[in-house]
């Protein structure tokens, strides 16, 4: 059974040979293959062949298109800045408010920003791996970008204050992220991963989760699946667990479950649906390998009998992670 | 129209900045102490919210707009000219007390710090807000030269842990030892106190908050 295959047997619930394994790993790809992180997140090819060596050396269930958070935002015109070895963020907003965002335009994920690095990434991808494993695709979602654009404490104050800007913002970056997510399907995506931490109830109330994002999902992975039926994977970190009960309605076929949410608590409120986590990520950096196997075997076995589970971190493995560790949780999986 | 502390306390809680700057407005009026409408007013509704807000149950959102109705009765309050900018709300066991923060060197988000200071704030506490990526020897000498108390640091990300470790080193380099270093923030909290070389990791702003009365 190859991986993709095992990946898509088990969102639907069949047997499989083993717990599929995706391990976030992302930007750790570059450390690992002693490249710059920036140069990592600015060339389509670099970020394939590191990638590519990464899901060799470490045998998980996926390879990933994706740069950084603030990709899009970058596209739209937010300024970027690197502070060394790590991750850019944003040092200033496109939007000084949020009534300018009638002045944005959809960005062309072939021309603008770095969209065409990662567009390029996931065709380089998809030509090496074919349908062996699964090729992912990730794109920010609408409440994510839109605190990318206007900055996240701004925007939270505009919920209240401007309601219905709010949601005109959220009706256009849920067209960046349709646009992105689509490009990046017909360059061989099988998996769109939407990325919206800025969504968790560590942010939002359930109410405004429910109002104004699940909407806004829900129309996201509908044009998704209508634009070749990619498997639709939605990823909010932080704490969930007031909102889960209302995720199948987003029609995703995955979840991501961060630490903060007991598994046991995702497979009461999800019984139907594909589940993956959800170690503590920066387990991977502080603790010794046995720890990290003695917590997946606790994941494996806490989901055996139900099935529809991916063992992965919760989030991200961060840049400082300790391979010996992300060794440790694929080798809890029985091959 | 009569109105009561409660009822402010309650816009407070409810993020409804306008409508509690109204009624501090109108208690000032018929001759209520600002001090009372801090302390039973503001200091109340954070209370309220410091049993609600754990790690399991904390939410930005709500938080940030209670914080901002809290400040704007402060700023109110301190416009009126019926509490001055410096005055020390007598509400901390040990009012006066300075704390130093910042949001470390190699990150540059502030919303946690900046709630985190809003709520120090409103109980009474004296902050030096440095700003975000921030030095770990410019935190230590700031603390020096303002004779604090504390110095509360957030990170979101863990590339930073390396500068939060730092912050003991330069404050014992400097001679500075009695200092007490705070670190949160959703990067930091995953981690132990031992590990950054902190003396407290808060999971949240109100966890911090009762570290820092606690000594």
């Amino acid at each position: 059974m190859n991986s993709l295959d095992r990946i898509k047997s088990t969102i639907r619930f069949q047997k499989t040979d083993r717990v599929p394994v995706f391990a976030h790993v992302f930007g750790f790809a570059s450390r690992i293959n002693h490249i710059p992180l920036k140069e990592y997140l600015n060339s389509g090819e670099l970020l394939a062949s590191c990638q590519l060596e990464a899901w060799k050396r470490f045998g998980y269930d996926g390879v990933t298109a994706f740069a950084d958070n603030s990709l899009e935002a970058e596209a739209l015109g937010s300024r970027i800045s690197y502070p060394g070895d790590v991750y850019p963020y944003i040092d200033k907003y496109c939007l000084t408010n949020i009534h300018d965002w009638k002045n944005l335009s959809i960005p062309d994920p072939e021309k603008d920003g770095r969209m065409p690095v990662i567009i390029k990434a996931c065709r380089i991808l998809r030509e090496n791996v074919g349908e062996e494993t699964a090729v992912v695709g990730t794109v920010q979602g609408p409440m994510t970008l839109a605190g990318q654009l206007l900055g996240l404490e701004k925007l939270i104050y505009c919920i209240v204050d401007y309601p219905h800007e709010f949601l005109k913002l959220l009706n256009f970056t849920t067209r960046v992220m349709v646009t992105f997510g689509k490009a990046l399907i017909n360059a061989g995506a099988h998996v769109i991963h939407v990325f919206d931490p800025s969504s968790s109830c560590s942010v939002i109330t359930r109410d405004v989760f429910s109002e104004y994002i699940l909407p806004h999902l829900k129309h996201a992975f509908e044009k998704y699946k209508d634009s070749g039926n990619p498997i639709c994977w939605l990823n909010i970190t932080g704490q969930i667990e007031p909102i889960l009960d209302l995720f199948p309605e987003t029609s995703a076929d995955l979840f991501n479950i961060d630490y903060l949410v007991p598994i046991a608590t995702a497979m009461r409120k999800l019984p139907r649906h594909c589940i993956n986590g959800n170690i503590k990520p920066f387990s991977f950096i502080s603790d010794e390998e046995k720890m990290i196997q003695k917590k997946a075997k606790d994941l494996l076995e806490a989901t055996q009998s139900r099935g529809g589970f991916i063992l992965s971190p919760g989030c991200e493995i961060p840049l400082g992670a300790n391979s010996k560790n992300i060794d440790a949780m694929i080798n809890a999986v029985e091959r | 129209m009569i109105v009561t502390i409660k009822e402010m306390k309650k816009a407070i809680i409810a993020g409804k900045n306008g409508d509690a700057v109204v009624i501090a407005r109108t208690l000032i009026n018929s001759g209520v102490k600002a001090e009372k409408i801090i302390i039973d007013g503001v200091t109340k509704a954070m209370e309220h919210l410091d049993k609600k807000c754990t790690i399991q149950k904390f939410c930005l959102l709500e938080l940030m707009l209670a914080g901002r109705a809290a400040m704007d009765v402060i700023d109110h309050l301190c416009a009126e000219g019926k509490l001055s900018d410096d005055t020390s709300i007598d509400v901390s066991p040990l009012p006066k007390q300075k704390i130093i923060l910042g949001t470390i060197k190699g990150d540059i988000h502030e919303i946690g710090k900046n709630i985190f200071s809003m709520v120090l704030k409103s109980y009474g506490y004296q902050i030096i807000d440095m700003g975000k990526d921030i030095d770990p020897a410019d935190l230590v000498m700031s603390a020096i030269d303002h004779k604090a108390n504390f110095i509360a640091v957030s990170s979101l990300i863990t590339t930073t842990i390396p500068h939060i470790r730092d912050i003991r080193k330069n404050a014992a380099d400097q001679g500075y030892n009695d200092i007490k270093i705070i670190a949160g923030g959703a990067a930091l909290r995953q981690s132990s106190a031992q590990y950054l070389n902190v003396d407290y990791v808060a999971e949240t702003v109100f966890d911090g908050l009762r570290y820092i009365r606690s000594i």
